[in-house]
């Protein structure tokens, strides 16, 4: 047996937790679901449904995303740890979650940045493209990080819906189009991954020392 | 190259360790998917690891399928630290050479 590269086996298990196409399906059925509500939330008569609607949305969409984590997860214990095997990940490091946090603050601040110095108008036109761009370049690190090509295609993809949605000149609406146009191509991605692997990896039954 | 540890150095159970080492437990058919080592090859080298304290084996049962759960010691961390290092500084001195 040679000897194993250690570099390689380190990136193994960030590799195994987009090996069956959930976090792409439940990213893309999250994104979906979000840019709907807004688009739903527009045609909302202003009385007091748009208040209720406008009250109660926005926290439900937020529980949506720890939701979409926590039926991840449930999903692979049930899909894909009895086909492929049971890891429990590590939690990043705090050197890892400080770059997180600092790019987030980095992206939020240039968009924060945008709406104060632009006009209204343009930050509408604008919008669809820049945060097109910061999705597209999450898809690049995470495709690098990860070994994973079917990011760096969904990242093209990003670019290209925030262009075409973009030109659409909707106003904000273009926003939550780009989220559900981008949420369906994640979630058509992840079925297909999902397809595949459930074909490539029937239930072992293999177990045991 | 004698201060290197032995029970680690071996090729296959450096790719164990490693493997353990980049998660917080895994099963054993995880193991064996990602080694591609044999059933019996691999439960040889965790016997082995364990005997060592660097891997802690915890058997047990989900549902009626048996379900052998891994992780790496608190030793075993430290022993797969101090292998990195030694052999980076081996690898230095070759280098300098």
């Amino acid at each position: 047996m040679p000897h194993p590269d250690l570099h390689d086996i380190a990136r193994r298990p960030a590799q195994y937790w987009n090996i069956d196409g959930l976090p792409e399906l439940m990213m893309g059925v999250l994104w979906i679901v979000m840019g709907g509500a807004w688009l739903i939330g527009q045609t909302v008569p202003h009385d007091w449904r748009w208040n209720a609607y406008w009250l109660i949305v926005p926290p439900a969409l937020a529980l949506g995303s720890v939701a979409a984590s926590w039926a991840t997860r449930r999903l692979k214990e049930r899909v894909t740890f009895p086909r492929a095997g049971y890891v429990e990940w590590r939690q990043p490091d705090r050197r890892t979650r400080f770059l997180v946090a600092a790019a987030v603050v980095v992206a939020a601040s240039t968009l924060a940045l945008l709406v104060l110095t632009s006009h209204t108008r343009s930050v509408t036109e604008r919008a669809p493209a820049v945060i097109s761009v910061i999705l597209s370049l999450s898809f690049v690190a995470a495709g690098l990080k990860q070994r994973a090509p079917h990011y760096l295609a969904l990242a093209a993809v990003a670019v290209a819906l925030g262009m075409a949605v973009g030109s659409m000149t909707t106003g904000w609406d273009s926003m939550n189009w780009l989220f559900v146009a981008l949420g369906a191509a994640c979630a058509l991605v992840g079925a297909v991954r999902l397809a595949l692997f459930l074909r490539a990896h029937p239930i072992s039954a293999v177990e045991g020392l | 190259m004698t201060d290197l540890d032995r029970v680690i150095h071996e090729p296959a159970r450096l790719l164990l360790v490693a493997l353990l080492a980049g998660v917080r437990e895994a099963d054993f058919l995880w193991m064996l998917r990602e080694s591609a080592l044999t059933k019996g090859n691999l439960s040889n080298h965790l016997a082995k690891l364990e005997e060592a304290g660097y891997v802690d084996v915890e058997k047990s049962y989900k549902g009626k399928i048996p379900l052998t759960v891994l992780r790496l010691t608190r030793q075993g961390k430290a022993a797969f630290e101090r292998y990195k290092k030694t052999l980076n500084g081996v690898l230095a001195k070759t280098d300098n050479r």
